[in-house]
């Protein structure tokens, strides 16, 4: 799996040239300039393989809770450039409602960004059946903020893995607030939606759904759960698949057979265990799983991080 | 070279073989597997499975997974085995619009022949895979007892999947091929086939200089290796309700799970005195625990289980000696077929039945397909020497008077064969007979099968049973049947070819060869992108993995920086490449990465 890393121009070591060294050849890749598309991120860069990836640099936990702290202080953290975050508070329904962590969305701001259309804003990844877009790279003031939480701004249905959106919660750096005065604010008095919206916000979408299915378990036509439902479902897609990486990869059990039993696991993530025969590939194990992508990769990451099954690339064997 | 390949196109599995020098040999798939499940389906995402992967979600997704499709390929909607296809499939089996049979799959309906293409397209890639060049032209096998429609749906089949079939020819008969090949002898054999879903016993004559007839053969379309894992399931499922007091059939997936290792279980059965099922996680309680399922299961409890299958087989082979009109002691050897004769008690109760021990030099499971591979080769170079005689596979004649039906050529005639009889008019003053061609072996016409009907006229108004028709039936090697009918005092005369149907237009077999290629040049496609993708990774992972020496080695140099600038300019590019997914621009792109890799595994062996 290729690994992205960031660009560091700082020399290491002796400044001085071996002697040995010949002279680089500068012109083996001159040719192909032209016709590549580079993809831009937002902040203009030419090296859209530098941008965050879909997995946060530090565990979700730890992201969750140090999202949750910054929310909770009344001052700003001093290693973070953003302002301070206001806790959710119902009895002050006029303070303005910011994105990822600075404050919660009110129901109605939700309800109004799931009916929001697509936006215009050609950094705003809207159509995954054309494939990534190009990214004009736009002057900073008119660049409106990233609104990872605008539905509209995510695929509507789950796509191949090269269709995916490469935008994703930014590690631990959410994106500038909209102006405060476009956006209307009333007060949820429902503590679960509360807590699912606190958990979306903060980039918790495993959390957030588990509250969304609570929520569905109770009233199955609450809407709001639905599309928060799909909204994680797709986030953490991405993020599995990413964990995950090439789907050509070949997966082995990593556990001796009779040490299987004492596993911790239900009968689903024994089902798909059954299915990893060393031969298969993770696609091959998807399909023949018979559960929807979401349920099988989410298994399947858990078996990984416990080194119940490992990965093999097909290029290795 | 053209190349001809042989295929076998069983219920349960298929197997796909060609000539390689003098001897024929089976093509293992990607997977390694000599047999590959018959087995298509389609995924909630829509697609397309077919083989293995298909069948591990044989359960899971039930509903969209297509097995036995040779149980109704050629059948008619209204046939006695759909209605009891209907009964047990758990696919969604409709009426077709020619009176045949459809499958419905997520939001499309599927023809018998298209699904069975799929199969065949699935072999046709594994062969093409292995001789490196396009394959377009097969020989396939089918039951001995496929009419007409059945073996022109077959056709069907392999024309949708881009083969031309040149020669449909019978199971038992392609096995004796196997046989008998290479060796020149005379010889009566019983072929005892019994595979994944079927059991067929036939009794053929191997004649000198490579003579086969089939004399008899006789079956059960619903008796097979399947039936026997039904019964470790069985076997199982009990004891973990008598133990936990739950149904494991109630949950998909243990019930995929069950089937998977009551069939491995019974294969390994062959070989040790027992095996241990074991299945941890086998289904979740409601108290957040999951139970795991472990028991021995011994060879002796296996044959107690399926006793009474065994015995079926042997009753079969019983009535297949009767048909062909021979003793026990005149069979001179019996050929196995079908991986479920390698279980110790069949072969225990073929040789009982038959008195002599079974021949085990060819594998079961590849030995019809290897016959269609020397048949395909024989075709190819037009071997004389080498003649393979067809015979009907059933009855043909007219309907007479009082819905009987008159048998003018019987079944297990070798072809080409020609009969005529002279029939009469059965009212007075009857200007015109209608000829209903009719095949099967019922004495009552409206039991067989109707092939097609004509009318000739112009008869001389007389008495009944005055006027003299003379019904003449002709078959050629290539099994077209003509009929023909004239009256013998003017000459009047008229006729008709009969041309079996699979149910399709032509214009639908097109339309779906069309899609069938379609698909074909789809996974090619996706094929190389993979291929590319692989390559352009593998050399991305070893750049970037070198990036950290190059650095400490050249990175404090101008052009230290300006080559590690344009080594990432290099990485972008086939990254991106990657994620556009442009097999061509990433084919490009390797190339470049190569040379990077090469230049960066120069500098650090220089400078390390």
């Amino acid at each position: 799996m290729a690994r992205n890393k960031k660009d560091d121009k700082t020399p290491r070591g002796s400044s001085s040239i071996p002697p040995e060294v010949t002279a680089i050849d500068g012109t083996w890749d001159d040719d192909l300039e032209g016709p590549l598309e580079i993809v831009v991120d937002e902040r203009g860069d030419a090296s859209p393989y530098d941008r965050v990836t879909a997995v946060p640099d530090v565990p979700t936990e730890q992201y969750v809770a140090r999202m949750m702290q910054i929310a909770d202080a009344r001052e700003p953290a001093e290693a973070d450039p953003e302002p301070d975050p206001t806790p959710p508070d119902a009895d002050e329904p006029d303070r303005p409602a910011l994105f990822f962590g600075h404050a919660e969305l009110t129901e109605e701001e939700l309800e109004a960004a799931l009916e929001r259309p697509t936006s215009p804003d050609p950094l705003v990844f809207s159509d995954p059946i054309n494939g990534p877009r190009r990214l004009e790279a736009a002057p900073p003031e008119s660049r409106p903020a990233l609104d990872l939480d605008d539905p509209a701004a995510l695929p509507a249905r789950e796509d191949s893995l090269f269709d995916l959106p490469r935008v994703s919660p930014p590690a631990g750096i959410p994106a500038a607030p909209p102006a405060a005065e476009d956006r209307p604010s009333s007060a949820s008095s429902d503590p679960t939606v509360v807590e699912m919206k606190q958990r979306h916000a903060a980039g918790d979408f495993s959390g957030a759904l588990a509250v969304a299915e609570r929520l569905l378990q109770r009233d199955p036509e609450h809407d709001l759960a639905r599309r928060m439902t799909e909204l994680c479902q797709q986030a953490l897609v991405r993020m599995y698949s990413g964990r995950l990486g090439s789907l050509e990869q070949r997966l082995r059990v990593s556990v001796a057979p009779d040490q299987i039993r004492w596993l911790s696991l239900d009968h689903r993530a024994g089902f798909l265990l059954s299915l990893v025969d060393g031969r298969s590939s993770v696609e091959e194990v998807l399909d023949a799983s018979g559960m929807p992508r979401f349920e099988a990769l989410r298994i399947l990451v858990h078996l990984l991080d416990q080194r119940v099954v490992a990965l093999q690339s097909p290029a290795s064997e | 070279m053209e190349r001809v390949i042989g295929i076998d196109l069983g219920t349960t599995n298929s197997c796909v073989a060609i000539m390689e020098g003098n001897a024929p040999a089976v093509i293992s798939n990607r997977g390694g597997y000599k047999t590959t499940p018959s087995i298509v389906a389609v995924t909630e995402a829509g697609k397309r499975l077919v083989g293995h992967i298909a069948k591990r979600q044989a359960i899971t997704n039930s509903e969209n997974t297509v097995y036995a499709a040779k149980r109704l390929i050629g059948r008619k909607w209204n046939s006695p085995q759909v209605k009891n296809a209907l009964m047990t499939s758990s696919y969604n089996i409709i009426e077709g619009p020619h009176g045949d049979v459809r499958i419905h799959l997520r939001d499309k309906n599927y023809s018998v022949p298209e699904v069975s293409s799929m199969v065949l397209q699935e072999m046709k890639i594994i062969a093409e895979d292995y001789l490196g060049q396009p394959v377009t032209k097969a020989v396939v096998t089918v039951p001995a007892y496929f009419n007409d429609h059945q073996r022109q749906a077959t056709k069907d089949a392999g024309a949708i999947a881009g083969l031309d079939v040149i020669r449909i020819i019978n199971e038992p008969t392609a096995a004796a091929l196997a046989y008998g090949f290479g060796r020149n002898f005379d010889r009566t054999v019983a072929v005892y086939d019994l595979g994944g879903g079927t059991f067929d016993v036939s009794v053929l004559e191997i004649g000198a200089h490579g003579v086969f007839k089939v004399i008899s053969t006789t079956g059960d379309t619903f008796l097979g290796g399947e039936d026997f894992d039904a019964r470790i399931i069985d076997w199982l499922v009990e004891g973990f309700k008598q133990e936990h007091d739950i149904d494991l059939r109630q949950d998909r997936m243990a019930l995929q799970r069950l089937r998977d290792a009551a069939e491995k279980a019974k294969c390994e059965l062959s070989a040790l005195k027992e095996t241990e099922i074991n299945l941890p996680f086998i289904i979740s309680t409601g108290r957040n625990e999951a139970l795991h399922l472990q028991r021995l299961l011994t060879r002796d409890t296996l044959e107690m289980l399926t006793e009474d299958l065994v015995e079926r087989t042997v009753d079969i082979c019983r009535q297949a000696l009767e048909d062909a009109r021979l003793d026990i002691d005149e069979i001179e050897d019996i050929v196995l077929v079908g991986g479920m004769t390698r279980m110790p008690a069949i072969q225990r109760a073929a040789a009982e039945f038959f008195g002599r021990e079974p021949n085990k030099s060819l594998h079961p499971d590849e030995v019809v397909a290897l016959g269609a591979a020397i048949q395909g080769a024989a075709l190819l170079e037009e071997k004389q020497e080498m003649i393979l005689l067809d015979v009907t596979p059933h009855a043909l004649g007219i309907m007479t008077f009082g819905s009987h039906f008159e048998e003018l050529i019987p079944q297990n005639t070798t072809v080409p064969t020609s009969r005529t009889k002279t029939f009469t008019t059965s009212r007075d003053n009857q200007t015109a007979v209608k000829i209903l061609v009719m095949q099967g072996e019922s004495e009552k016409a409206d039991q067989n099968e109707l092939l097609g009907e004509f009318i000739l006229t112009g008869l001389r108004r007389a008495p009944k049973g005055e006027v003299e028709i003379e019904v003449s039936f002709d078959i050629n090697t290539d099994g077209i049947v003509s009929v023909h009918a004239k009256d013998l005092e003017t000459g009047q005369e008229q006729s008709i070819q009969v041309t079996a149907t699979s149910g399709l237009t032509q214009e639908e077999i097109n339309s779906m060869m069309s899609d069938a290629a379609e698909y074909l040049v789809e996974r090619r496609s996706d094929e190389a992108f993979e291929a590319a993708r692989q390559e352009a990774e593998t050399l991305i992972a070893e750049i970037e993995d070198l990036f950290p020496e190059i650095e400490r080695v050249v990175g404090s140099a101008d052009f230290g920086r300006d080559a590690l600038s344009k080594a990432r300019g290099v990485l972008d590019r086939a990254k991106n490449a990657i994620e556009l997914k442009r097999t061509e621009l990433i084919k490009e792109q390797v190339e470049q990465l190569a040379r990077t890799q090469r230049m960066f595994k120069g500098v650090v062996a220089r400078g390390g």
